[in-house]
Order: C-alpha cells, then structure tokens, then sequence
C-alpha cells in the first residue's frame, strides 16, 4: 500500500474502489432495467396469448352457433319448401275446381250454334213461331251437356251449376243477363260428339231439320277447332246450401 | 489509471453478478446511483483541488449513497415520492457545480 500511494496520486485507491461499487451499482441497474423491460413484454405476450385464446374460444363458439343456424335455416328452408309443395297443390285443386266450375275464361275445340229469328214473319202468322224460344236454347244446351260438352255460354254468358235459361219478355235471360236474337251457343268438348249428340238429340233434331227451314230459323251449327269462352263474371250467394262434413 | 480500471471491473463485475433486484426497489437503486455519481464526482473534484481525504470521501459516498436511497423510501413510505424528486433535485445540482468545476481545472 506504501508503494502504491506513493506512485499513485492521492486517493486514486479509495476513488477506484468507489467507482467499483458504481460501476457494480450501473450495470445492476442496467441489468434491472432489461429484465423489466422484458419481463413487461413477456407479460404483455402472457396477456396477449390469452386473448387470443379467448378470441379462438369466442370464434369456436360462434362458428357452433353459425353451424346450428344454418342446418336451422336448412330446416326452415325445407319446411317452406315443403309448405309451398302444399299450397302448389292446394292452388293446383283450386285451379281446377275453378276451371270445372266455369270461373275461369276457357279455350279448346267444340262446336258453335247460332241461332236466330226468322228475319220476316209473314202476315197473318202468330209471331212468336217465327222466333227463339228460351226451351229452343234450352235443348240445345242439354244436348251439348249430353254430348260432353266441359263448357258451354251463350252470347259471352258462361253457364254455370245454377244458370238458367228462361224467358223474359221479348228477352231471354241468362245468368240474370238479357240476351238477344241472335243467340251464338259455344261450346267446348269432343266437336264430333257434340253434333253426334246435337243431331240425334230428339228435341234438337226437328229444330234442326224442320223448323229451322220451315220457319226460315237461322240455324247454323259448325265445328271449332279453337274458341274461348269467357268465365262466369256474375256472383255466386250460396245461402241455404251447407257444405257436408264426411262422416267417420 | 486505476479509478478507471475500478469502473470497468465494477461494471463487468455487475453485469456477471446479475444480481435480482426487485422493481419495487429500483427507484432506491436509481437515487443510489445518482448519489454514487455525485459522491464520485465530489472526490474526483476535491483531489483536482488537492483537498482529497480518503476517509471523508469513503463516508461520504456510502453515508450519500445510503441516506439518498433511504430518504426516498422514507418518503414512499410516508406517502410523500415528490421527496425523490427533492433528491433527484439536490444530487443533480450539486453533480452539474462538481462537472463544472472540474471542467475549469481541466481545461
């Protein structure tokens, strides 16, 4: 020690000996300070794992629920399907019921009457001989019917389950409708059946053939390979008639 | 030579060591270390005005050392941490008047 504070300058000793514990002090801190720093970012990775756990578990979960909804959806979707399959038929059955009943404007082949008064009645003749009765129109519809006709009107007026033909007058009323000479009978169905069925009939066949001539009735009857008849427009009251109910 | 040489063999010395400490402790480390500067620099100043004594500067540096670091936990304990402001303060001062006064013996 002598020999050293002696080559040494004064309190070069003690002053290393303090700026050793300084320097021990620095780096310490230092050393301190790193582990700090990462150990906050490992904390923060810690905590930023866990959030990704917790996003992963959340997405799971909701990829469950996506997965239940959608086969929900397939459900319903076939439900639906299924739903609309009934109501396609039950508007089918409606269609048709309709189209049967005459509420709806028709097309096909058939034959067409027309037939008209006489266009002079000689003098001194009773009138009423040279004209087209309410029963003329009458049989040639039941003939029609009776030849299979689907559809039948008379001057646009459809005929349907409750329609009458009947005399009013000078007028002849269909469907509440007056209707005047000359009266054009279409009808739908088998053309040859129905002038099968018209001249055979034997209320039609003596219109046809005899008074038609001796009347100077115009009568004419012709096949249609296409014509439309319109739907019955008026209304329909149903009030005493109550469905039955099938019975067990 | 040999307060440089103290310095580096300190520094690889802590750097080796490692030694824990924990962060609750580390603002006492840090007024230590400031303290430690100050001392340093008071001692290497009073040997530039050749007014050096070695057992004034060895208690001085661990009596500042010590009270600095001891202060502050006082003052946290207490509830008052602006003390180590005061500290961080009266130890920067006196370092930055050492500084410029061994600058003047220097240059």
């Amino acid at each position: 020690m002598e020999v050293l504070n002696f080559r040494m300058p004064k309190g070069h000793v003690s002053l290393a000996f303090v700026l050793l514990i300084l320097g021990i002090l620095l780096s310490t801190s230092f050393n301190t300070h790193r582990h700090l720093r990462r150990s906050t970012t490992e904390l923060r990775k810690k905590g930023l794992i866990e959030v990704v756990k917790d996003l992963e578990n959340d997405r799971n979960v909701l990829k469950d629920q996506l997965q239940d909804l959608s086969t929900d959806i397939n459900k319903f979707e076939e439900k639906a399907a299924a739903e609309e399959g009934v109501l396609a038929s039950f508007t089918g059955e409606l269609k048709s019921q309709k189209l049967a009943a005459g509420f709806l404007p028709v097309v096909g082949p058939g034959v067409a009457v027309t037939l008209g008064d006489s266009p002079q009645i000689p003098a001194g003749k009773d009138p009423s001989n040279y004209i087209i009765h309410d029963y003329d129109l009458r049989v040639v519809v039941n003939a029609l019917w009776a030849g299979g006709a689907e559809a039948i009107a008379i001057n646009n007026q459809r005929l349907i389950s409750t329609s009458s033909i009947r005399c009013a007058g000078n007028t002849i009323l269909v469907n509440y409708t007056r209707l005047a000479s000359p009266y054009k009978v279409k009808a739908i169905g088998s053309p040859e059946k129905l002038i099968e069925s018209l001249n055979q009939n034997y209320e039609v066949k003596p219109l046809l053939k005899g008074y038609a001539k001796a009347l100077a009735l115009s009568i004419e009857t012709r096949e249609v390979s296409k014509h439309k008849l319109p739907a019955y427009n008026g209304s329909i009251g149903v009030e005493y008639a109550q469905a039955i109910e099938k019975e067990n | 030579m040999l307060p440089l040489f103290g310095l580096i063999i300190g520094i690889i010395l802590g750097l080796v060591l490692n030694i824990p400490i924990p962060p609750a402790y580390v603002r006492y480390l840090g007024i230590a270390i400031l303290a430690a500067l100050d001392s340093s620099f008071g001692g290497l100043r009073a040997s530039l005005e050749k007014t050096f004594e070695d057992r004034l500067f060895i208690t001085g540096f661990f009596s500042n050392t010590l009270m600095a670091a001891f202060i502050v936990y006082v003052g946290d304990q207490l509830g008052i941490g602006e003390l180590y402001l005061a500290a961080v303060v009266a130890f920067g001062v006196r370092l930055f008047r050492n500084l410029g006064i061994i600058r003047r013996y220097i240059f």
